[in-house]
Parts: C-alpha cells; structure tokens; sequence
C-alpha cells in the first residue's frame, strides 16, 4: 500500500487540489492538520483524505511524524511525503517513490535545486544556506535539505526517530538517516512557486530559527 | 555591626525566599534535596550580605582579586547552570508534549466512525 502523509496548518484553499491530485498515484491520503484556525480539515475529508488533528500546533516536523506513524500502522509499504502548499506536483510522486518500490533506496528527497532554474534566487540562496549550515552542523551533504517532498521505505519510517518539530526536521532526518546507515537517494522534482506558496513559505525569521534548531541538533548529535 | 540600607534589602529578599523554601520543604511541595541545595545556596548569601568581609577571603581562596569579583563569577556560574537546566526541561517538557499530542490524534483517528471510504480504505 501506498501512503501519502500531507503535514497542513491553515490550507483551506488548496488542500483539496492537492489531496485529489495525490489520491491518482497513492491508496490513500493522510493529512495531519496542525492545530488550524481554518476549514482544512474539512476541505480534506471532503477530497478524499483521512485526517488526524493535532490539539496543539506542534510544527511541521511532528506533523509529520504524525502522518508516518498513522501510515505505518495503516500498514503502508511506501510512503510519500509532500506540502500542502500546492508548491509540489503530486503527478511527480510516482517518480519519487520509485527508487524505494524498486529497493534501490530507503529514502528519496525529492530535490529543487536539482531544477535550478525554477527556484527564486533568494528562495536558491536561502536554500544553498541551508545545505551548507546542514552539512557543518550535522555532516550531511544533500542537494534540497529542505525540501519536503519524499518518499521513506517502511524500514525508514519505521526507524527514523522523529522528534525535531519545525522545520529542522528536514535536515534532522537526513542525520538520522546517515546514522542508521539508510540508503538516500536524490530526484529531482518541479516546484510550483505560486503567490501562495512563496507568502506560506519560511520566513525570513522561521528560517533563522531553523538554522538555530539545525545547530543545536548538531550538538545534541 | 552595622548594616547599610541594601545590606537590610538584600537579607530581607533572602530571609523571604529561605521562609518560603522551608514551608515548601515541610509541606514536601519540592524535593528535600533540591530544598537543601537553595538552602545552602541562599544561607551563603545571607552570611555574605551579613559578613562581606568573608567575600574577600573567599576571593583569595579562588585566587581572584576582589571579593566581589569571586561573589560575580560564583553567580554568572550558577546562573549559568540554572539556564542550561531550565533549558533542558523546557526540551524535556516540550517532547512530552508532542508525543502526547501525536498519541491523540492517533487516538482520535482510530476512533472515527467512518473508516475512510472516499480515502481508499479502513485504517487498519
């Protein structure tokens, strides 16, 4: 069985796209809904997707781990994560998880930069510095550490503790996975940079907060 | 001996805070042994404010010049730990947080009536 796991905070307006477009390549759509003060939960179930609602907001992160723990015990084989945004194709999850239906890797980061040309320069150079705080901090190196589209084996998903909560959690599972010794693989994916998903992106703050998470798990580590 | 107008401040802000530390350590609202540490900690600053020319030898203990300086860098110290504990717990606290919160949306998921028909099947 196919999963797709969709962490969402406030996406009433898009969601459904996004959910009936997953629903084509996945058995079944599972959104996490952070704590939103918005109809997505609604909009979801509505699409087609099981929902699980977070009492607090918790982040993007655990929103996540959410989603994979509700898969796992679905009992999926592979899982696809994406953002609710609507900044990633769902027609491109096939391509996503077929390195891990193939056996050729454990985990697959769906990467941006890898189609450099469709990404904001801020949004590259933002990203670039991302890539490379990662890589001091936590000894990873990926093309899109902060890309949230991708596809985890159930071995991964099972096994990657999950406990960073907001964005960092990008970069955290990239450690995890080097040190559980998991196969990650790289494919590159379109992103669709539309007024809406660049205004729900990370902030300028969010971001300086995520570097400041990525360090301290880096000295967790 | 005479004491200055911040040398009865400071007593009074010590003898407050150990009265309510020994009513937390009788009414057992805190562990005795966390009890005893600011017991320990805040009896030192009232022999401190009391006798300040005990800071002094102190100091020379330490090895620092000034009284002062040994009474400021035992503080930045301990304030320092201080920090870095409430941190952890806060860390702590927070992780709690987040399982429970996962643990319940779990919960509530499985609980559902409908099984996700339009969602491509049952949960389990």
């Amino acid at each position: 069985m196919n999963v797709a796991v969709i962490p969402a905070f406030n996406e009433a307006t898009v969601i459904a796209d996004v959910v009936r477009g997953c629903l084509d390549h996945v058995d079944v759509v599972l959104v996490v809904d952070d704590c939103s003060s918005d109809q997505t939960s609604l909009a979801a179930k509505r699409a087609g997707a099981q929902v699980l609602r977070h009492k607090l907001q918790r982040g993007a992160g655990r929103a996540t781990a959410t989603g994979l723990q509700a898969a796992l015990q679905l009992g999926a084989r592979f899982i696809v994560t994406l953002d609710a945004d609507g900044q990633h194709l769902p027609s491109e999850i096939p391509a996503v998880l077929e390195p891990v239906q193939e056996g050729r890797a454990d985990m697959v980061v769906g990467c941006r930069s890898l189609n450099r040309q469709e990404m904001p320069m801020m949004r590259r150079l933002g990203n670039r510095f991302a890539n490379l705080w990662t890589w001091l901090h936590l000894g990873v190196v990926v093309s899109d550490t902060q890309s949230g589209f991708r596809a985890y084996s159930k071995l991964a998903a099972s096994q990657l503790p999950l406990t960073a909560r907001g964005y960092e959690f990008c970069s955290h599972s990239l450690a995890e996975a080097a040190r559980l010794e998991l196969q990650v693989q790289e494919v590159p994916v379109t992103v669709v940079y539309t007024d809406y998903s660049r205004s729900k992106g990370q902030s300028f703050m969010t971001s300086l907060r995520t570097l400041g998470r990525i360090a301290r798990e880096g000295l967790r580590s | 001996m005479t004491l200055t107008l911040i040398q009865w401040g400071f007593l009074l802000v010590f003898g407050f805070s150990i009265a309510r530390l020994l009513w937390l350590m009788y009414t057992r609202a805190i562990p005795r042994g966390r009890g005893l540490i600011w017991l320990a900690l805040w009896g030192f600053g009232v022999v401190v404010v009391a006798k300040p020319e005990l800071s002094a030898k102190l100091a020379l203990f330490l090895g620092v010049t000034r009284g002062t300086d040994a009474i400021v860098y035992s503080a930045i110290a301990f304030l320092s730990l201080l920090v870095f504990r409430a941190f952890r717990l806060i860390d702590l606290q927070d992780q709690q947080i987040s399982r429970l919160t996962t643990a319940l949306a779990l919960k509530e998921w499985r609980e559902e009536d409908d099984p996700g028909e339009e969602g491509g099947g049952g949960k389990r």
